[in-house]
């Protein structure tokens, strides 16, 4: 353990001294400079840019740091034969390994701090820009509350409720309506005189949107408050009632129906929540910095094992092939499921275009057919093993102004120290055997 | 494989291979060494003719092909073992970001030396080295010299039982190529194993116990270095005051005896003495000069 702790501080000194770290923090400096000139249309879309900007550029330099730093260290080590001098003393592999990993999370997490630092004053500085121009509150951090269940009723049909992630269509002509449950309301938990609702629906049949009739319903009370909302595609939404709605607490529904016949709205349980008093812009934004380190927390880990058997530059490519992989788990799951559908796939697409009428897709053969199945199976398999890294993105959370749940943060933190300590598992499995004496 | 020695090694052969796997170079070929406690034992050979692979494998920064090998009755690269080694490697690859200073304790961390007494030993070794005049400087700015100091130094913060020294003196300038073989010395006083290697032959003529000889992996010779280099059946007779008349008799006896003459020159002393006298001579008129 102490071994662990030398190694560890040594590795950040070095790694400090090298001054790599340095140029890529200058680097930060001069963009997240730019971003004062950055052109937006509102002020607070400024503000939202700025965030996202400024979380983006942070994830990015400090997982392009971390993984130089971890690709590297190994064969760095091996190549300078600095590893002469340490392995031939009482440290073990795993110590060595160990300590390498948690010395370039401490510098990394050091570089992300000083960057976080620089961003949290940008963007307090936009927010005193923007507040003048009527912004009352620029910065905050909303906290949701999600209702327990949806269900979908149409004329006609009996109501159904609608499963978590899952869509329900809403359209004027047809006399729909979808009910959002919530339970275990707290009073105190909301602002004194109006609660609001905000939410994002998909918005079809006109670019301009459409208008959607909410009602709150009070099911203990039995009172009744009805508001209309201007909805429009890809737009976040509010609409507010008075607070004494929620009097006797506990439970509340919202049941939302669209106004004209010609829009479509798409809703899912998720789509629409309550907004409790606002949080701590701050604690907020030192969340969004701990979702970054959680990252680093597994990409050292995982340039460190490609660094246990690469030489430094396979090793650079390969950590970045992985994170790349990593953002896109979605996609590739979404690829892998299509591969053995008909007219897709590997050898099966046939171009199908200028074609009238019926069009007639031809069926993959076998051959094909067991190509992309093993394809389909093999892309499944890595999709599972990557970890998920667009779980840990939180720009779109400072973007929208929403409190990162404390709960998403532990689940995360458990997944990314499973995952750190199977990749370390794995490292020393690999680094035991190799020869460190060229 | 029990054993009193402080080094033993049993057939121990390396085969590099390429990244194939293919057999590549033979570096040992079944090599038998015990190398006994307390004894500097010179490990020598012409380049390439595998020493430094040798000392590798007994540190476990390589493995054998075949054979073994046991360090202080344990095998190569054992942890605890490591404790009581001191190793110098054939070149001094440390941290070039560090100074002397932060090198030391850096490696006295490592043994877990407490911190007041890794103060006192990094401030000793660095004396005993003569950097002290550089202690504060980051190596990637020592000369040659300096970083064979340094790496000496590391090789012996933890007061090892057991020194392996790849080539010490190379590098050095003659005094201090002295000094380290006086150290050498020294280390052994107190009872330390010792294995050089060289191919340096004075250097090994002066410290060593044993000898080994190596050629392409292979061992030629190995046995007490006095053993190795008398001439039981030569003598040299220095003499002074000798007249013409005197070494004309000599020369005679000696032919009438069916004796071979090698050589008659007067003895010179090395280069090395010359060297070593003339920077000794300046270095006490400067002292003794004022200013
Ligand atoms: N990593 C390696 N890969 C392939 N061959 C190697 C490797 N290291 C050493 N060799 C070969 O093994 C043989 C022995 O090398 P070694 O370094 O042990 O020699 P040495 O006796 O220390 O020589 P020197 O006096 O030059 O230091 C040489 O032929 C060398 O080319
Ligand atoms: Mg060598």
């Amino acid at each position: 353990m102490k071994t662990v702790a030398a190694l560890a501080k040594h590795t950040f000194k070095d790694s400090l001294r090298k001054k790599t770290p340095l140029v890529i923090f200058f680097l930060a400096l001069v963009l997240l400079g730019c971003l004062q000139f950055l052109p937006a249309i509102t002020p607070d879309d400024r503000l939202k840019l700025v965030q996202v900007v400024s979380s983006k550029a942070a994830t990015f330099f400090a997982i392009v740091v971390a993984i130089f730093l971890a690709a590297s260290s190994i064969p760095v080590d091996i190549e300078d034969k600095t590893i002469y001098s340490v392995l031939t003393k009482p440290v073990s592999r795993l110590a060595y390994i160990l300590g390498k990993t948690v010395g370039l999370i401490l510098v990394t997490g050091t570089i992300l701090l000083l960057m976080s630092l620089i961003s949290y004053g940008v963007v307090r500085l936009v927010a005193l820009q923007a507040a003048p121009k009527g912004l009352a509150e620029p910065l905050m951090a909303k906290i949701p509350l999600y209702a327990s269940s949806l269900i979908h009723q149409a004329e006609g049909e009996g109501a159904a409720q609608v499963p978590p992630g899952e869509m329900a269509g809403l359209s004027g002509s047809g006399k729909m309506e979808a009910q959002w449950q919530w339970e275990g309301i707290k009073i105190s938990d909301f602002p004194a005189e109006e609660i609001a609702l905000q939410g994002r629906f998909l918005v079809l049949g006109r670019v301009t949107g459409g208008t959607m009739k909410f009602v709150a319903i009070n099911p203990t009370s039995g009172q009744k408050e009805e508001a209309l909302a201007k909805l429009k595609p890809y737009e976040n939404f509010t609409v507010s009632f008075p607070a004494s709605i929620l009097a006797p607490a506990g439970a509340l529904k919202v049941v939302a129906s669209a106004e004209e016949p010609e829009i479509y709205f798409g809703v899912t349980l998720r789509d629409l929540f309550l907004l409790k008093k606002p949080g701590s812009f701050t604690i907020n934004f030192l969340k969004s910095v701990v979702l970054i380190f959680l990252q680093l927390l597994v990409i050292v880990p995982i340039a460190v094992v490609g660094s246990s058997f690469l030489s430094a530059p396979v090793s650079v490519t390969f950590s970045f092939f992985i994170y790349f992989c990593s953002n896109i788990v979605e996609l590739m799951r979404a690829l892998a499921h299509s591969l053995t559908e008909p007219g897709t796939g590997v050898f099966g697409a046939s171009i199908i275009g200028h074609v009238h009428g019926p069009v007639e897709i031809p069926e993959q053969t076998l051959v094909v057919k067991i190509i992309n199945t093993i394809l389909k199976y093999f892309i499944y398999a890595i999709s599972y093993i990557l970890p998920d890294f667009s779980k840990f993105a939180p720009a779109n959370f400072l973007a929208d102004k929403i409190d990162i749940p404390l709960r998403a943060i532990l689940l995360l933190l458990a997944y990314a120290l499973l995952y750190a300590a199977s990749l370390l598992t794995v490292s020393f499995f690999i680094f035991r055997r190799r020869e460190v004496g060229k | 494989m029990q054993t009193d020695f402080a080094v033993e090694t049993k057939d121990l052969t390396k085969v590099y291979v390429d990244f194939w796997g293919r057999p590549k170079v033979r570096a040992i070929d079944r090599l038998n060494l015990s190398i006994n406690r307390g004894e500097i034992f010179g490990l020598l050979g012409p380049n390439g003719s595998g020493k430094t692979t040798t000392i590798k494998l007994l540190l476990g920064l390589i493995f054998p092909t075949a054979g073994e090998a046991v360090v202080l009755g344990h095998p190569p690269g054992d942890v605890a073992t490591n404790s009581r080694i001191g190793f110098l490697p054939e070149e001094s690859y440390l941290y070039r970001f560090l100074n002397a200073e932060e090198t030391l304790d850096f490696y006295g961390q490592i043994f877990h030396i407490p911190r007041r007494e890794r103060k006192r030993r990094v401030a000793d070794l660095i004396e005993t080295v003569g950097l002290s005049f550089a202690r504060k400087r980051p190596l990637k700015e020592y000369s040659k010299g300096m970083s064979r100091r340094i790496g000496l130094a590391q090789a012996l913060i933890n007061d090892p039982d057991l020194i392996l020294l790849d080539e010490p003196t190379v590098g050095l300038d003659p005094i201090g190529s002295r000094e380290i073989k006086d150290l050498i010395l020294e280390l052994k006083k107190q009872g330390k194993t010792i294995l050089l290697s060289s191919h340096l032959l004075a250097d090994v003529e002066d410290v060593c116990d044993r000898i080994a000889i190596l050629d392409k992996g292979h061992l030629q010779v190995v046995g007490e270095v006095d053993d190795l280099l008398s001439l039981k059946d030569t003598l040299e007779i220095r003499v002074r005051r000798i007249s013409p008349e005197l070494r004309d008799k000599i020369e005679a006896l000696l032919r009438e005896n069916d004796a071979e003459l090698v050589s008659t020159e007067h003895p010179s002393r090395t280069l090395e003495d010359l060297f070593l006298k003339t920077i000794e001579e300046t270095k006490s008129e400067d002292r003794s000069s004022p200013g």
